[in-house]
């Protein structure tokens, strides 16, 4: 299960599993579940909205999978929209990290979009936030963090189309964003090292 | 007291994924009050824990969404750029030793 600011509730240690339904307490400074209970009605997505949110996370599954793999952890939230009457906002928070802190390195990608809704009208507008955070510590500190807002917008007239629609939109996004990230690390990657290759010749050539 | 404690969380909620126990562990050196810390820590844990999303295992692994195939798609990127920045980090530190 995911720690989100979506899914917290306001006791500020206890946050909704939507997948299973419950509601888990966690103890954040140990950083472990210490009890768990069915939700509320309250505290679930509506029942008009729940269709929409499981097709949603169907969909995603498997991206999460193969994409944020192998620690890739999905949670899909729903709840009525505020833009207009019988509206739904549906939020998907994509999320995974890896630390390997005797090689001095760890690193996260996140990502969280939210889907507004009108049944009807089928306009699905979606905005999201994806991160990269990474952190290379060997006899120094090298870090990487980079945000990157990101909206676009779809169609769908019902749940399992919502699902389908929805997701690619995010999976296409992401790829466009992960891209052109990796192209630019790499690119700067490059003119270091041809900027240092010319400083090393120098001091080579100068302690000759 | 209240200000120190505000600094403390602050530099806390900055810490790098998976790091929090290790930046506590060197500010409690640093400040020499374990208890400031450790107070900061408590509300810095569940920012940190919100900013990067942290994943935390069900118990019976209900909801968890996980597979032990290695992708070869963007999880190999998330390691390219580790590569790349510890391989650029690596020259400067060998140019700087000429």
């Amino acid at each position: 299960m995911l720690l989100t600011a979506c899914g917290a509730l306001a006791d500020g240690n206890s946050y909704l599993e939507p997948c299973s339904g419950r509601v888990v307490t966690v103890d954040h400074v140990a950083g472990a579940v210490t009890g768990t209970r069915p939700a509320d009605a309250s505290e679930l997505a509506p029942p008009d909205v729940e269709p929409f949110r499981v097709a949603l996370q169907g969909a995603l599954q498997s991206y999460c999978s193969d994409i944020y793999a192998p620690h890739g952890t999905l949670a899909v939230y729903g709840r009525e929209g505020s833009a207009a009457a019988g509206s739904m906002d549906v939020t998907v928070c994509l999320s995974s990290a890896k630390a390997n802190l005797r090689n001095f390195w760890s690193g996260r990608l996140g990502s969280c979009w939210q889907a507004c809704f009108t049944p009807g009208t089928g306009d699905i507008t979606l905005s999201g936030l994806m991160e990269v955070d990474v952190h290379y510590c060997e006899d120094g500190n090298v870090q990487l963090r980079a945000k990157h807002n990101a909206s676009t917008s779809t169609q769908a007239h019902d749940a399992v189309s919502f699902g389908s629609a929805v997701a690619g939109a995010i999976q296409r996004a992401e790829a466009q964003y992960y891209a052109a990230l990796e192209v630019c690390i790499v690119n700067s990657v490059c003119s270091i090292r041809q900027t240092l290759r010319h400083v090393c010749a120098r001091v080579t050539h100068l302690h000759a | 007291m209240a200000t120190h404690e505000a600094l403390v969380q602050k530099l806390l909620a900055q810490s790098p994924p998976a790091e929090l126990p290790d930046v506590v562990n060197s500010l409690k050196l640093l400040t020499s009050n374990a208890s400031l810390v450790d107070s900061a820590a408590a509300a810095a844990a569940r920012q940190v824990a919100h900013a990067h999303m942290v994943a935390l295992d069900m118990p019976g692994g209900a909801g968890k969404v996980r597979t032990v195939l290695f992708s070869f798609g963007y999880s190999l990127s998330l390691l390219t750029l580790i590569d790349l920045l510890g391989a650029a980090h690596r020259l400067r530190r060998a140019c700087g030793r000429q």
